[in-house]
């Protein structure tokens, strides 16, 4: 008992650097100040730029100690620009300086718990949450040391008193390197730290140990979360989790590691999990998250899920019929709709209208067939027609027919169409377990099936932009939307224009007043128009909304794609193995990419040619020549 | 069926099959042949067995067993002579048709009737194949492939049968010595050379779907040739298409659709499909075609009201090694039910008292045995667990697992992480496997996804490793009749976690082994007679008339779903980076192209370590006994630490 007295006599403070781009504190990073609140005596909040209104008066609740700063020199020179301002003399009032920033998420277990077990090592001078276990070879290319010695991670680092009232602390700081680049952080700071200290003989340690001496990985703490939560009461977790780089993840893990960090936080403890995917839908590229947290739903088509929820969501199904042959194919699929859903068809074709009401009568549901301007085919259906009734309902599949005459022979169109209509409507059963994915997730604002990969339409999957991202970049623009977009990283978009939506989600594109006439007129071409454009958008207006989007397929379809990419991997891997190239997938990409930036490399002269051709001509021109080759050679 | 002097008609039947087996679809289709048919002459090429010989029988006296010499077209040519021209000229329609179709799924007296009315032919069949630029056979005379009718199921007419042309074409036919000139000189040549001489034919089935048009229909939309236009019959070939083929063309869909199709919508027997295929297939293309990886909910149950006829009797193996991982292998077992018994076998006597302590809080019958520490996991359930799962009618085989030959050692622990989440998530996953054994009376075993993280990732391509020959010797010692090739990888358990329906691994038990037969510790990395072990179990259930498939909980298949697309779309961005397009048949037949004009290995990509230490491993393991050099090896790390594979950093 009396340490815990003792304790309370240890004076701390915490000095916490924040950078957002937009200087937003997400609901994350107030529950970090509360748990930190209660182990402390003071926080200094440090923050790399300018910060809103209301982001101050959301620190003000924890300290009046905000400085705002440029942002240089990362959070390294936030610390520097704290301890300057506070100056050594404050610093050494108190028992335990903390230095840590908010890459970091929790706390999943009280701080008492932490620092209460590290108070019974007096003797050490500084210490950490966790370490890296280094490595041999200097990335950065300015570590002092040639290498990167194992280190204390610095999003969180405790000084004790006696190690604030060396001079070495002192001069270290005060002769603090100017750092540019995240290289120089890392290689003169971050790796740097610890063994320089350790080398002059101050005692360090860390709370979380890797387990197996050091030997289970890098980097415990975000390869293996759950764990380190779940095992060692570690109760921090990085936000990095859910945007780290997957080649990275896939060497040491299966690629589960974050998700049964989410499941467990969600399942298993108090936090808040909703706090990591608000801060995710503000920040992060929809593409990274929906790999990390695996936002591919796998649902039954022959049973239900079960339904904690009752459902009382109001659902309706917009169909754009442009096929009147397929009208059969389109009503077998409507056909999986609740019988309270309202089912809307918009048709450019007049003179058909009375048939599709008499094909749908024989559907229970309420249905509403429109006539609509032949212009801009399935998008102004959706951007205009679509826009209209949204706000009667909680959610709206939106469906068009597809022919893929484009290429030969057309199994491959169908198979794509085939795609779209089981992962839309695969039936009633599937209908309802999607409904019911939409009510349990409150965050999910889109469903998605994945990009089709059958023959040509294979270089889809790291070709999802197109010529596309630059006029989707000007409607995102034009919409206003702030959710982050970049060429590198693919769109969660609905190849095919068939998907769920949760309305809310849409609101932003429904109330830009879309008109008709906005549309172009046919003949439209065959990619890189406004009409490509606002096939990539839907995600990015989900997003914007506050909500995710992800993928969905019937269990079915799971099987196939299963089946597809074993068989897709394994056969590129026998190409390596044969040649005695096989090894680590990023290596085998290193390969790769050695094998075709060779000179004789021989790369046929018609890829060379289409390549040279594509990349220097603008898209329509490019367009033309490729319609003219297609009427030549078919 | 009645018929009239005038409207009588034969069939000859052509069957193969590489072990003289009729399977029970062979006598399905006879019966519905006999039907419509007056006389019925069966062919056989290449020796049949007397149970094949008694069914045939049932249906025609006509049974000509002949040598495995000329393919269909050799077969069809003696069945004609066999019957005489004169004789043939008798009938109203003479029908060639081979065991490579599986039907009827309608009744054939349909078809027949709806011909009947076409009068004025010569001959027809019931699907086509669409023209080939270019002969791909090299054996048509055309020099190209042109469209026509596919030979499986031909029907000739009476006047086209008086045609001297007829008997001229069968006169000059050549010897057929290969499968490319049996189609170059008779399947794909007969249609036009008889059209183009007047002779009238049509299609019964005629694509109605203009988005189906596509070379072979009854291959790449057979649901849609069966719903819609009525077409009899399906190809066996359906279900061991090859992936590129299917993949070019369609998402791979068309075999499963076909299947879930027979099954709901008609009365066909599907398990007469399924022990056709999986006595002749290769497992790899029943595994690719039938979409064998069932993906089960861990959050609900699948057989919610349904009882079925007999309770199976279960039981989990366990061959505990690592006592400090007890308590995750308790965990793992607590997932199944509690009427399931429990063997827990371990090499270490004093371990036993802790491990009786631990699970003692589990409902289950906990049986502890001791087992001699040689062969490992493998010689733990052939000769530890062989004496009790004949008691049983489904086990699951567990063993804890540490892999402590790489570092980090979170790349093992993951792969272990795949193999037990995949068999022993969770209580309702556990009974969702259990149910769908209950469901699938073929289903044999079920086996967790290859692991791909690292160093593991060439696993996919690479099952066979150097394990290949010893495996089929291993086969050939059990008895085994089965396809297997080094090109076709195998449906293993890595990592040696699995489900199994003992009735299809009886054949493993009962072979009385002894802990000789496994090689003793240290065991090498690979190519050992435990190696072989792990990977014959597929077969042995396969050449017992039953299925191995993967198996894997909801959120896992999210998972590999998710890295599996990442693999192929990096792999993608990079040589559509180079101006590489097309589908990923091209790209590979382009990386094909360029590894062999360059040699790039992973020597190129990394430099060598400094002393070369990676020069001097490979050759010591290549030149030196594998007993000597496994020790080093053992030494090396000793000394040196475990193989640190090359890290990056990222904070």
């Amino acid at each position: 008992m009396s340490l815990d007295v003792k304790c309370s006599e240890k004076k701390r403070l915490v000095i916490y650097s924040f950078f957002d781009k937009k200087g937003i504190v997400d609901r994350y990073v107030g529950a970090m100040l509360q748990g930190l609140f209660t182990v402390s005596d003071r926080i200094v909040i440090v923050s790399n730029g300018a910060i809103p209104p209301q982001s101050r008066s959301l620190f003000k609740k924890y300290t009046d100690d905000i400085i705002v700063r440029e942002n240089k020199g990362f959070d390294i020179w936030g610390y520097k620009t704290a301890i300057d301002t506070l100056g050594w003399s404050v610093l050494q009032d108190y028992y335990e300086v903390v230095l840590m920033n908010d890459t970091l998420m929790g706390p999943v277990y009280p701080f008492e718990e932490m620092f209460n077990a590290m108070n019974k090592r007096p003797e050490l001078d500084f210490w950490g949450i966790s370490v890296h276990t280094g490595i041999s070879h200097d990335f950065t290319h300015c570590n002092p040391y040639g290498s990167l010695p194992e280190h204390i991670q610095s999003f969180f680092m405790v000084y004790r008193n006696k190690f604030l009232k060396s001079n070495e602390l002192k001069d270290y700081w005060d002769n603090l390197p100017q750092l540019s680049t995240y290289e120089e952080a890392i290689g003169k700071y971050e790796t740097f730290f610890t063994k320089h200290f350790a080398d002059m003989g101050f005692r360090w340690d860390i709370y979380i140990k890797t387990p197996y001496d050091g030997n289970f990985s890098d980097y415990y703490l975000l390869k293996a979360p759950r764990r380190a939560i779940e095992k060692d009461l570690c109760p921090v977790f990085k936000r990095r989790s859910f945007f780290h780089d997957q080649d990275d993840f896939l060497f040491q893990t299966m690629g589960e590691q974050s998700l049964e960090l989410f499941n467990y936080l969600r399942d298993n403890t108090d936090y808040d999990t909703d706090m990591i995917l608000e801060n995710l839908i503000r920040t992060c590229h929809q593409s990274d998250f929906v790999r990390t947290l695996g936002l591919y739903y796998v649902l039954p088509e022959e049973y239900l899920i079960p339904a904690p929820k009752t459902l009382s969501l109001k659902i309706a199904l917009v169909i754009h019929l442009y096929y009147i042959d397929l009208i059969d194919e389109t009503l077998h699929c409507a056909a999986a709709m609740p019988l309270d859903a309202d089912i809307y068809v918009n048709t450019p074709h007049k003179q058909s209208a009375e048939k599709i009401k008499e094909s749908f009568n024989i559907l229970p549901n309420n249905v509403f067939v429109r006539v609509i301007p032949n212009r801009g085919r399935d998008v102004s259906s959706f951007a205009v027609g679509t826009a209209d009734i949204a706000k009667k309902y909680d959610l709206i599949c939106f469906y068009h027919d597809k022919k893929g005459t484009q290429t030969k022979p057309y199994t491959i169109g169908s198979s794509f169409s085939y795609l779209l209509n089981k992962s839309s409507l695969a039936s009633s059963q599937y209908v309802q377990n999607v409904i019911q994915t939409f009510a349990q997730n409150k965050y999910l604002g889109l469903l998605a099936n994945i990009p089709p990969h059958n023959g040509p339409y294979f270089p889809t999957l790291g070709c999802e932009w197109g010529p596309n991202f630059e006029n989707t970049r000007q409607l995102h623009k034009k919409l206003r939307l702030k959710a982050p977009i970049s060429a590198e990283k693919p769109p969660i978009c609905p190849m095919g224009t068939v998907f769920w939506f949760r309305t809310e989600a849409m609101k932003k594109l429904f109330d830009y007043k879309w008109e008709y006439e906005d549309f172009p007129l046919e003949p439209n071409g065959i990619d890189g128009t406004l009409l490509h454009a606002f096939e990539r958008i839907y995600s990015y207006v989900v997003q914007d909304a506050g909500f995710y989007p992800a993928y969905v397929m019937p269990s079915s379809l799971a099987k196939i794609q299963l089946v597809d990419f074993t068989y897709y991997i394994r056969e590129f891997n026998k190409i390596f193995t044969k040649h005695g190239a096989q090894n680590f997938f990023y290596v085998e990409k290193q390969i790769l990419d050695n094998l075709f930036n060779s000179p004789d490399c021989p790369i046929t002269m018609r890829n060379a040619l289409k390549f040279t051709l594509k990349r220097k001509l603008s898209p329509t021109v490019y367009e033309r020549l490729v319609k003219i080759k297609r009427a030549i050679f078919h | 069926m009645q018929s009239s002097e005038d409207n009588k008609r034969l069939i000859i039947y052509f069957f193969y099959d590489k072990d003289g087996i009729a399977d029970r679809y062979i006598d399905y289709m006879l019966k519905a042949l006999r039907d419509i048919s007056n006389k019925m002459i069966i062919v056989s090429n290449g020796a049949i067995k007397p149970a094949t010989r008694d069914l045939f029988l049932k249906y025609s006296e006509d049974v000509i067993v002949r040598e495995n010499k000329g393919f269909d077209v050799g077969a069809y040519k003696e069945a004609l002579k066999y019957e005489g021209w004169e004789n043939l000229t008798r009938y109203y329609e003479v029908v060639l048709v081979n065991s490579t179709v599986m039907g009827p799924i309608y009744p054939l007296e349909e078809m027949f009737s709806t011909m009947d009315k076409k009068t004025g032919l010569d001959f027809w069949g019931i699907t086509k194949h669409g023209k080939i630029d270019n002969d791909p056979f090299h054996c048509n005379p055309y020099g190209y492939i042109p469209e026509h009718i596919q030979s499986y199921f031909m029907v000739l007419r009476k006047k086209f049968l008086e045609a001297k042309e007829f008997r001229k074409y069968w006169d000059n036919l050549p010897q057929i010595n290969s499968y490319s000139e049996s189609v170059g000189k008779f399947e794909s040549f007969f249609t036009k050379y008889f059209g183009d001489q007047g002779f009238e034919y049509v299609l019964y089935v005629n694509n109605t779907k203009e988005e189906l048009y596509t070379n072979q229909y009854i291959i790449e939309a057979p649901v849609h040739a069966i719903r819609e236009d009525k077409c009899p019959f399906f190809k066996k070939r359906s279900f061991f298409q090859n992936q590129d083929y299917y993949l070019e063309k369609t998402m791979g869909e068309q075999p499963l659709e076909l299947f879930k199709y027979l099954k709901n919508n008609t009365n066909f027997d599907t398990d007469m499909v399924l022990e056709n295929i999986i006595r002749t297939c290769n497992q790899r293309d029943l595994v690719n075609n039938l979409g064998l990886y069932y993906v089960l909910s861990s959050s609900n149950l699948l057989n919610e009201g349904k009882t079925f006829e007999k309770e199976l009797r279960i039981a989990l193996i366990i061959h505990l090694y690592y006592i400090d991982l007890l308590y995750e292998t308790l965990h793992y077992a607590s997932a199944v039910p509690a009427k399931a018994d429990i063997y827990i076998n371990t090499s270490n006597e004093e371990n036993i008292p802790a491990i009786k302590r631990a699970f003692s809080v589990l409902p289950n019958k906990v049986v502890v045995q001791l087992v001699k520490n040689r062969g490992r996991d493998v010689s733990s359930l052939l000769i530890g667990g062989a004496p009790v799962v004949k008691s049983y009618d489904l086990v699951c085989f567990y063993h804890d697992k540490k892999v402590k030959q790489l570092q980090p050692y979170s790349i093992g622990r993951s792969f272990s992480y795949l193999a037990a989440e995949s068999a022993l998530h969770n209580g309702i996953y556990v009974k969702n496997i259990i149910t769908t054994f209950e469901k699938n009376p073929l289903l044999g075993m079920l086996v967790n996804l290859p692991p791909h993280n690292g160093p593991y990732y060439d696993t996919l391509g690479r099952e066979w490793g150097p394990n290949f020959d010893n495996t089929r010797r291993l086969a050939e010692q059990l008895g085994l009749n089965i396809a297997m090739s080094p090109d076709k990888a195998p449906v293993i358990s890595h990592g040696s976690v699995f489900w199994f329906r003992t009735q299809a691994l009886v054949k493993l038990f009962e072979k009385k082994w002894r802990y000789e037969d496994f090689p003793d510790e240290p065991l090498a990395s690979d190519g050992t007679f435990s190696h072989a072990v792990e990977r014959v179990h597929s077969y042995v259930a396969q050449s017992a008339g039953f299925y191995p498939a993967y198996v894997m909980p909801d959120f896992l298949a999210s998972i590999q779903i998710s890295d599996f697309i990442h693999y192929t779309r990096e792999f993608n961005i990079i040589m559509q980076s180079k101006g590489i397009y097309g589908s990923a048949l091209a790209k590979r037949c382009q990386l094909c192209q360029s590894f062999e004009k360059i040699s790039v290995t992973p020597k190129n990509v990394f430099p060598a370590p400094p002393v070369g230490l990676r020069r001097i491993k490979l050759v010591l393991k290549g030149r030196l006994p594998r007993i000597i050099y496994i020790p080093l090896l053992k030494l090396k790390r000793l000394i040196l630490g475990p193989r640190n594979v090359s890290v990056r950093i990222d904070t």
